[in-house]
């Protein structure tokens, strides 16, 4: 399955999330950024490992082929959220669950955006299978977005860093 | 850490629910080349799989977790380890697929080098975002305000 690559999904989330807290101190904002790579680090990347296990030294039962998907789905990826979570301090699991999975939600969406022969996310697994694509760009389309979006966000972090620190910083005695 | 075991219970129900689906598909190329003649005609995609090689001009296989799935089909331009996705349908009296058409995936290659950039910066910021201490994580104040 296709999807934008992992530097366009970072790059997307932190300059949302950066436009939604602006000035404001943010330490859920790399949670909301790792909410928006983890589908595919929970999902893409063991399936490509065992499926090269698979093909090239031993047959592995099929839950690890195809097991990790429902973690690119919104009902898992929310059990994921919830259990990444939990293996958080006890008083900021509820910010690191909902900053999580509000990040892997744009995933999904940004992902939808994208045309896979019909062949689209099931949005309502377990309740339905039935697959949901709007299919506006190709599935490489990212391929020439990626780099130009994350200069944009590199930038856009260090100018709003640049300026909390001119605001934060102590100011000089004025001169007699 | 209760909750944690929970949740990753929950994962690996709806794991083994999807691999079982996966497999006992009733349209997919597994039940097509597990009975020809009932699956003819049977309109079949193959999302991003390898070009497994090339036989001749309107011939060639595609593998992934299948191998060698014989296609009739334009072959031009096509080689073996190229990605494409393929939509046909399958012709059960010689188990092949017709091709309808394909789509060659020509930047996968430059998709997948960042997305190993991508996985490579995660890996590398994690530890300067989040500490393990006394059994839990916590998280290092990184925001804005904090430089």
């Amino acid at each position: 399955m296709a999807m934008p690559d992992l530097i366009t999904h970072g790059a997307v989330g932190l300059l949302l999330g950066l436009a939604w807290v602006r000035r404001r101190p943010a330490p859920m904002l790399p949670l909301f950024v790792a909410g928006n790579l983890a589908p595919d680090l929970l999902t893409r990347v063991p399936a490509i490992l065992a499926g090269e296990v698979d093909a090239k030294l031993v047959r592995l039962p099929p839950v690890l082929l195809y097991g990790w998907e429902p973690m690119h789905q919104p009902f898992g990826a929310a059990l994921a959220a919830c259990a990444i979570a939990m293996l958080f301090e006890r008083g900021c699991r509820g910010r690191v669950f909902l900053s999580l999975y509000a990040g892997m939600l744009l995933h999904f969406l940004m992902d939808i955006f994208q045309f896979h022969e019909g062949i689209g996310i099931m949005m309502l697994y377990p309740f339905s299978t039935t697959p949901f694509e709007i299919g506006l760009v190709g599935s490489e389309a990212s391929v020439w977005v990626a780099l130009p979006l994350a200069l944009l966000a590199g930038l856009a972090w260090w100018w709003l860093r640049w300026r909390a620190v001119g605001s934060t910083a102590p100011r000089a005695p004025a001169q007699e | 850490m209760v909750g944690c075991l929970l949740g990753l219970l929950g994962l690996l129900g709806l794991g083994s629910r999807l691999s079982h689906r996966v497999l006992t598909l009733p349209h997919g190329i597994r039940a097509c080349l597990a009975d020809p003649i009932g699956h003819d005609g049977t309109r079949v995609v193959f999302p991003v799989w390898f070009v497994a090689g090339v036989d001749g001009p309107d011939r060639y296989r595609v593998s992934r977790v299948i191998k060698d799935v014989v296609v009739v089909g334009d072959s031009t331009g096509l080689a073996r380890g190229q990605e494409i996705t393929l939509v046909g349908h399958f012709r059960g009296r010689d188990s092949v697929v017709i091709e309808d058409h394909h789509h060659v995936h020509t930047l996968r290659p430059y998709k997948k080098g960042l997305s190993l950039v991508g996985l490579l910066l995660a890996v590398f910021l994690a530890p300067r975002v989040l500490r393990w201490r006394d059994g839990s994580f916590h998280l290092r104040d990184r925001g804005l305000g904090d430089a």
